[in-house]
């Protein structure tokens, strides 16, 4: 076995037939818009008519947003892909050639994984967007930007919310997830490739639902929707609550999906114990988003009917408390589903990177299934300043108990490194800077699990620093990690090394000097959701804002390159990395089959200390059953 | 676990245009882009090519959580207007003060516009024709000619602030009057809530046209 | 085993400097300290901060090691990394001693100043404590002084304001509606009451009425430090960043004149 690098046979030339047809993504806008105007008619005009005649009302866009939903996901092709063969007609899938396979509905995991990863940069970057025009504002004490606070206040809903529900949930679970968890498995599929290939569509359909939210009026609530001044707001956050309803559906099916796909679809001899540290980590997360997005779609809906009929369950007569307790519930698991994946990546790529064997595995996976437990125990601590006192210890006790399980992330990384060979590279910096940031945040999170600390910093931007250092450190920095490490994998093609670390040191620096002054604003009294702010806190959050203003453009400088790097690159070589895992006996970028052949797993991937093969390709394997 | 491949249909290959792909979703965002950021300056700018037709007669402003529709209205000295202000909102009360110029209170975080200084109403005489879930009514310098039930929200005494009929969530109240020899352009707008509601944006403008 | 060494004594010299760094600066890190609330909560905090340096510094340390120390050089391919997979005293070391640094922070500062908190709330307590009651609606505070019989204090702008005795403890009843549209229980929102300077913040939640004890003990006022001010902590509307008023801490003679004074403008 001197090369395990396997080419797929060249596959019959695929049947060209001449005709055009319409665009997929033009044909779902409008089949999308015809599903609106038919639902929103129906129900403005015939079915519930309100006071003087609007087109619109809240309960008309409501199902017309959903009409619009399934008109898009149908549209796409979703119709030809997923419903047709549902009931026995057997037409033909059009495909198109190159690029444009990205802009259609796929059922090949790749495919629909490089879509995730897409929407999630692209979400990232119109949240980030939103980001910068809120530093804008912060520049200046008083309103200048903006002509209204609320125009400020759905600025950072905008940025919470696509931030959160379509690149912190989205960017390593549906992206990175699916894109890697069946190569690194051995298999050529996931388990639900139809419901994964609609799952994709409705990322774009969500970000874009949030980011028009100001259309129907500017709401105010932030990313958390508290109640009752959501269901003062006005009908923007209609759109708050269908967006998220939209992005958390898709990573609900992505996780079952995933789910499904670790347990189901294994390669002989990838047995759990030699299951990949990033598949375990999709695997936890996946069981935490099945758990727990069903709870926030639900407290959701409720708010959305809320409001609708219009039920007094979150206002005075009601309990606003109720709110806070089902939003939070979901809300602490939910930080662990953004950063569970990206402790489970530094697992992944540091034993490649010091050439030595993942140290103390058993502890990292442990971690990983402690921490997606005990996550479920902790919501409370984000409402310390509204609790009884009686109900301060337990989740007090069980929010610094939880850094534990996460401190084993470390353990497993920093024994890893200790005495490798490490391969300094823009992968490798970006993975320890991505250590040193998930540090701050954590030990910053010490200091808010304790209530009497918590009761001056909470709702400051002292909070603020602590989860832009766990997620944007920790998460961010991890998955421009991963996609580094596996660019060459995605498109065959080698980033730029010196552009690399320059970018990696460019974020480094102004991501730090952005965040550290956060902490110490919120100390000096700076309170969240203000755009006017007294005017001793100017002078700081002027140069704040001067050193986010350098960290968008640093990310905005790794996306140039990456995609630079991407089309015009230099040639990889197959396995740049000398990796091990299944993922590098394929082909790069993998042929629509990744694995003519499937591969049978040896030994655990990680075995650095020699240098036997872990994965062989038998040479009487079958030959799997082809698509054409 | 047998390896079952669900039975794949067959994969044609089509191609669709680049040209429509990227021109439709191009014009879309523009679309998108201008109703969330261009809206006003395209209302103003149609406003100023079309211009606008003097009301008169029953007219009715709506009130909501911040803002009024219409927000801007254009009325002709001699006039007679017959004003329906009518509060959608279901959570917030709100106002209608009309004048010029911004009395004001300094705070430290900034200067604070409390109402107008000068009062539209002043000496015009107002019939209130019709009024429900009022929460209360300064009539300040205005000639109330008409009899309402006497009520404890009416306010008839200078001193109390501008002249502003204050509706509870739902209430509405019909204002006649014949538009004063007042040209030029006045506000209206809502201070109501530490003064907050102006600051939220709901303010209007009544462009009055000489008779 | 000399990488161990030469770790083992950078580590120790960089906790050093850390904890050094940390009786410098540990006493600025709440800015403002205006009550004996924000100076336990900075205690906690300093508390936190010497035993989390050694910790800090560990890693930290280890991230720079690694790359300087460990890594490899382009084509060398003769020095090989060593293949343990396991290390039980590591291990060991390392879960013992993050189970133990994390009870220990349980039990103090956690634990005990919550204890100290829940006993200032305690009805036993309450001698010689201040009331005042606190009215949030959308975007305004209102205080009130039931001892006292008065009631919406407000400066000579017509501005809310707050005056409270230096040394006795004050007990803050929050309730969240608007005093002067009572026709409707459910028109206001949730609001928190935060003094940057007293070190504490409390939610005012409609329906709910909560409390907060503080007790300052410098006498200040805002415009000695912005700081010293009523500053709405939940975002509550397009009003919430206006949602303020000055904070006044003055003698006890000093708040009785103020007291008689609000006394006569209420009428």
């Amino acid at each position: 076995m001197s090369t395990l690098e396997l080419r797929p046979d060249i596959s019959p030339v695929p049947q060209v037939v001449k005709s055009k047809r319409m665009p997929p993504v033009i044909r779902g806008i409008l089949w999308s818009a015809i599903g609106f105007l038919v639902i929103n008619t129906l129900i403005s005009y015939v079915l519930d008519p309100r006071y003087g005649h609007p087109f619109i009302t809240q309960v008309s866009i409501t199902f017309g947003w959903f009409a619009a939903m399934v008109g898009w996901v149908l549209g796409v092709g979703a119709w030809e892909g997923a419903v047709l063969p549902a009931f026995g007609h057997h037409g033909t899938l059009y495909t198109a050639p190159g690029w444009k396979r990205f802009f259609e509905y796929s059922t090949e995991h790749k495919v629909i994984g490089l879509q995730y990863i897409g929407s999630s940069a692209g979400g990232f970057f119109i949240a980030g967007l939103a980001a910068m025009l809120m530093r804008l504002e912060l520049m200046n004490n008083s309103m200048w930007l903006f002509n209204y606070p609320q125009q400020y206040l759905t600025t950072v809903g905008i940025h919470g919310t696509i931030m959160m529900f379509s690149v912190g949930t989205v960017a390593l679970v549906g992206g990175l997830g699916n894109y890697l968890v069946p190569l690194m498995i051995g298999s050529n599929t996931s388990a639900f490739p139809r419901m994964s290939g609609i799952s994709v569509l409705l990322v774009p359909f969500g970000i874009v639902t949030v980011a028009l939210s100001p259309l129907l009026g500017y709401w105010s609530t932030g990313w958390r929707g508290y109640e009752p001044l959501a269901s003062q707001d006005p009908s923007g956050i209609l759109f708050y609550y269908l967006g998220v309803f939209a992005l958390t559906l898709s990573s609900l099916l992505v996780s079952i999906n995933l789910t499904a796909t670790v347990i189901f679809k294994r390669a002989p001899g990838m047995t759990w114990g030699r299951l990949p540290m990033f598949a375990w980590g999709i695997t936890t997360v996946s069981l935490l988003n099945i758990i727990w997005l069903p709870e926030i779609q639900l407290t959701f809906v409720m708010s959305l009917v809320n409001r609708l009929v219009p039920l007094p369950l979150f206002t005075a007569t009601g309990s606003p408390l109720t709110y806070m307790e089902l939003f939070w519930l979901f809300g602490h698991p939910e930080v662990y589903i953004v950063v569970v994946p990206a402790l489970a990546l530094w697992q992944e790529i540091i034993p490649v990177m010091t050439r030595k064997p993942l140290f103390a595995r058993q502890w990292g996976v442990i971690g990983l299934i402690f921490v997606m437990m005990l996550s479920g125990f902790v919501w409370a601590h984000h409402m310390f300043t509204n609790m009884r006192n009686v109900e301060m210890m337990p989740f007090s006790f069980f929010t610094e108990m939880i850094s534990i399980p996460t401190g084993f992330a470390y353990l497993v990384a920093l024994g890893t490194l200790w005495r490798g060979r490490l391969k300094f590279n823009t992968v490798s910096l970006l993975v320890l800077m991505s250590m040193f940031n998930f540090l701050i945040g954590g030990m910053t999170g010490v200091f808010l699990a304790d209530p009497i600390i918590n009761l001056q910093a909470h709702d400051t931007f002292f909070v603020v620093g602590h989860f832009h250092y766990t997620i944007i450190g920790g998460m961010v920095f991890s998955w421009l990690a991963a996609m580094y490490y596996w660019l060459p994998k995605m498109s065959g093609r080698m980033y730029n090394e010196r552009l690399g670390k320059i970018g990696a040191i460019w974020i480094f620096l102004a991501f730090n000097l952005t965040f550290s002054q956060f902490f110490l604003l919120g100390l000096h009294g700076m309170n969240r959701w203000v755009s006017v702010y007294p005017s001793y806190l100017q002078p700081m959050n002027f140069e704040t804002s001067i050193f986010a203003f350098l960290l968008g453009l640093g990310f905005l400088f790794h996306l140039v390159h990456i995609w630079w790097a991407w089309r015009a690159g230099q040639k990889a070589e197959g396995n740049p990395w000398e990796s091990k895992s299944v993922e590098w006996i394929t082909a790069s970028p993998p042929a629509e089959e990744s694995f003519p052949v499937i591969p049978r797993i040896v030994s655990s991937t990680y075995t650095y200390d020699n240098d036997e093969p872990a994965v062989i390709i038998p040479s009487d394997g079958k030959r799997v059953a082809t698509t054409s | 676990m047998a390896n079952e491949e669900p039975q794949e249909k067959k994969k044609v290959e089509v191609d669709w245009s680049r040209r429509q792909f990227l021109i439709g979703t191009g014009a879309l965002t523009v679309v998108g882009l201008g109703a969330m950021f261009l809206n006003e300056p395209v209302a103003a700018a149609v406003r100023s090519v079309f211009g606008q037709q003097p009301e008169s007669g029953p007219i009715t402003v709506l009130q909501g959580d911040y803002f009024y529709i219409p927000n801007y209205m254009t009325w002709r000295v001699g006039d007679q207007i017959s004003m329906t202000i009518h509060n959608t909102s279901t959570t917030h009360f709100h106002e209608m003060q009309i004048g010029r110029g911004f009395n004001t209170m300094p705070t430290a975080l900034q200067t604070i516009r409390t109402q107008f200084a000068e009062d539209f109403w002043k000496g015009v005489p107002v019939t209130i024709t019709a009024a429900q879930g009022i929460d209360n009514f300064v009539t300040n310098e205005a000639k109330i000619s008409s009899d309402v039930h006497p009520t404890p929200w009416l306010l008839t005494q200078p001193g109390n602030g501008g002249f502003s009929p204050t509706m509870k969530p739902g209430g509405q109240i019909t204002l006649s009057f014949t538009v004063p020899n007042k040209p030029g352009i006045w506000h209206y707008a809502c201070f109501v809530q530490g003064y907050m509601h102006w600051l939220a944006g709901m303010r209007g403008t009544i462009n009055i046209l000489p008779a | 085993m000399s990488d161990v060494v030469l770790f083992g004594i950078l580590w120790v010299i960089l906790t050093i400097l850390g904890e050094i760094g940390v009786s410098l600066w540990g006493h600025n890190m709440y800015y403002y300290m205006a009550s004996t609330q924000a100076i336990e909560g900075n205690h906690a905090a300093i508390f936190l901060m010497i035993f989390l340096t050694p910790i800090f510094m560990f890693v930290v340390l280890m991230l720079f090691f690694v790359p300087f120390r460990f890594r490899a050089k382009d084509g060398d391919r003769k020095v090989k990394a060593a293949t343990f997979k396991t290390n039980r005293t590591f291990i060991s070391i390392w879960v013992t001693v993050s189970v133990c640094v994390n009870v220990l922070f349980f039990i103090h500062p956690t634990a005990s100043a919550a204890e100290m908190m829940f006993q200032e709330a305690n009805p036993a307590n309450q001698q010689n404590t201040l009331i005042v009651d606190v009215v949030a609606r959308q975007w305004q505070w209102y205080f009130s002084y039931p001892q006292y019989g008065v009631t919406n204090t407000v400066n000579a702008n017509g501005f809310n304001d707050l005056y409270l005795p230096v040394g006795r403890k004050v007990e803050f009843v929050l309730r969240s509606y608007d005093p002067n549209h009572t026709y409707d229980p459910n028109l206001d929102v949730v609001h928190d009451l935060w003094i940057p300077a007293f070190g504490i913040k409390e939610d005012v939640i409609p329906g709910e009425t909560r409390f907060m004890y503080v007790t300052p003990n410098v006498i200040t006022s805002f415009e000695k430090n912005p700081m010293v001010r009523v500053q709405c902590a939940e975002v509550c509307g397009p009003g919430h960043p206006y949602m303020w008023a000055p904070v006044h801490v003055v003698s006890s003679s000093n708040f009785a004149t103020w007291i008689a004074q609000q006394k006569k403008q209420n009428g």
